[in-house]
């Protein structure tokens, strides 16, 4: 049976995050209304801002479609994982998941997959919005392949660090206070780990070399920045996103390798 | 070939021992029924069986395989029921079952007829498209029941199966089973309604502080329990302590006891013998008041043989 074709963890997940059947149909009514309202209007108000290009607004928006997509994935990424396992435990439902013949690969491959959908979906929605921020901005096509690189990179870290904490601990809220506080580890960890160390070193000899401060390195927001700013001039370091992409893809790898194998190997049951 | 076979298995959790030295044979076909109090090892067992935990020492094979070695085969053959369950309540029951015949390779085209036959077999049918929320938790039961039976397994572990569940639902459960043993289903039962259990089971084992402290086919254990068969007799107060001791003296007599203002004889002699015991008072002068046979079931061997201690 095919990972991702025939994977029936992957349809249960897909229908029950994104049906709406069974909600009452003025729900349904209201639900589709606001979607149908909401994407048109920030539609409507980027290519406001984008072709009118008026103090500096083109630039703006730019920072702000930028810093909107990495919040995505960096808030609703982990969220989503973070319950895929432990909300089975909870409803006694994971055992007879686990005591059926699907594969450890299947069961990961389909919570994994399942579960980074919503995200993925929210970001293809902001996609044509980007080509024509990149159309009507001085973002060259390697900059645009790369920081769309890097967002699908750390979705899949994101994500693979939210599904390990669902297999690790038992219960949803532990598992998405984890998943959330090793991220805000990475985001605000390492900005305010810099400050502190100006603090210590002096912030006149150090602000302009916050490039050689390690863990700034981890962190997507500084990443994106370093490399869809300062196009102009020679402080662009399109590295940091090079290494950010490869190093989450590692990592993501690495901890779903690890929930594989222990799903196989490890305790049989845990039980909620 | 048994198809279940358990040996000495132990299971210790830290300093917890919750089974230990258990031994049990099943061949196909049987019922057994598995009694005994909180805590006393039943779902441990079970679970060792239905691969969720090792062992800690000891085998316990299904169908010849060893669960520790060979857990997939394991699964491939037996159905489990845990005491808590749990159900996809945004998935219709049709959705549901397929699911689960998805997760056991059942082929796509296979499925339809497959999912009418088990909803069938658990008078789920009218419900077919009925959201599994909606289902009352007895049908929820007959469901969970049926998704144990998608990939037609040659046995099946159902724990506490009819737990919480009103006396019609427990009848309905009842019934399935009975149903499912004459499909020559093996079946390993956990259960606290005991005359459910005596109702269907060809054999039962009681357990208590994770020891098998009593098993076999229900007539046999009751026969050395008891040593054969139970009579009660009362006597004016004046007369009781020259019964008993007239009674100690019978033949066949095993044991003699008072219970609430009545004498309770375990007999082990032929029912042409039991005359014996009414002459030997009266010829002694006793008055007696009733003299019955008693009525024994699962309850009395149980309430007998335990002593309502947990590991």
């Amino acid at each position: 049976m095919s990972v991702f074709t025939e994977n029936p963890v992957l349809y249960k997940e897909i229908a029950m995050r994104f049906q709406l059947r069974r909600q009452s149909k003025a729900n349904r009514v209201v639900i589709y209304s606001i979607v149908g309202l909401i994407i048109p209007l920030f539609y409507w108000f980027s290519l406001r801002a984008m072709l009118h290009d008026y103090n500096g607004a083109r630039d703006a928006f730019g920072l702000f479609l930028t810093a909107l997509e990495v919040s995505l994935v960096v808030l609703l990424t982990p969220a989503m994982l973070a319950s895929t396992i432990t909300l089975e435990r909870e409803k006694q439902t994971w055992n007879a998941l686990l005591l059926s013949k699907l594969t450890p690969s299947e069961i990961v491959a389909g919570k994994f997959i399942g579960g980074l959908l919503p995200t993925l979906v929210t970001l293809l929605v902001f996609f044509p919005l980007n080509i024509a921020a990149a159309l009507l901005g001085k973002i060259s096509l390697s900059q645009f392949f790369l920081a769309h690189t890097l967002l699908l990179t750390t979705t899949l870290f994101y994500g693979a660090l939210g599904l390990f904490c669902s297999w690790a601990c038992r219960r949803t809220q532990v598992a998405t206070a984890a998943a959330a506080g090793l991220i805000a580890l990475f985001v605000l960890g390492s900005p305010l780990a810099l400050t502190l160390w100006q603090s210590v070193v002096g912030y006149s000899n150090y602000s302009n070399q916050s490039i050689n401060f390690f863990p700034l390195w981890s962190n997507p927001y500084y990443a994106m920045a370093e490399l869809t700013m300062n196009q102009n001039n020679s402080q662009s370091h399109p590295e940091l996103a090079v290494l950010l992409s490869i190093g989450s893809l590692i990592a993501s790898a690495l901890l779903l390798l690890v929930v594989t194998r222990k799903l196989a190997h490890g305790p049989k049951e845990m039980s909620a | 070939m048994p198809l279940v076979e358990i040996n000495h298995l132990r299971k210790e959790y830290g300093d917890l021992v919750a089974v230990k030295n258990l031994s049990l044979t099943l061949n196909e076909g049987e019922i057994f029924g598995f009694i005994g109090p909180n805590g006393a090892g039943k779902t441990t067992t079970i679970k060792i069986l239905a691969t969720l935990l090792d062992p800690s020492a000891g085998s316990a094979k299904v169908d010849g395989i060893e669960v520790s070695e060979n857990p997939e085969a394991v699964r491939a053959k037996i159905g489990y029921m845990p005491d808590a369950f749990g159900v996809y309540d945004d998935f219709k029951v049709w959705e549901y079952l397929d699911f689960f015949a998805a997760s056991y390779r059942v082929p796509k085209g296979d499925r339809p007829g497959l999912i009418d036959l088990v909803l069938d077999l658990t008078n789920l049918s009218v419900k077919k498209d009925a959201y599994v929320e909606s289902l009352s938790r007895g049908m929820k039961q007959r469901l969970c029941l049926a998704r144990t039976l998608v990939h037609n397994p040659k046995v099946l572990l159902l724990d506490e199966p009819a737990s919480g569940l009103d006396p019609r639902a427990r009848i309905e459960i009842k019934e399935l089973l009975k149903e499912l043993r004459n499909m020559g289903k093996t079946i390993i039962v956990s259960s606290h309604i005991l005359p459910e259990l005596a109702d269907f089971c060809t054999s039962v084992g009681i357990i208590e502080r994770g020891e098998m402290i009593a098993a076999g086919p229900i007539d046999e254990l009751m026969k050395s329990v008891f040593g054969g068969r139970v009579l009660e007799l009362r006597v004016p107060d004046a007369d009781r302590a020259q019964a008993m001791a007239i009674l100690r003296n019978v033949e066949h007599v095993r044991e003699v006891a008072l219970v609430s203002e009545m004498i309770r004889v375990d007999y082990n002699g032929t029912l042409n013998d039991q005359s014996e015991v009414l002459l030997a008072l009266i010829q002694n002068g006793v008055r007696v008041q009733t003299f019955a046979e008693q009525d024994t079931d699962l309850e009395d061997i149980f309430l007998r043989v335990t002593k309502g201690l947990v590991a």
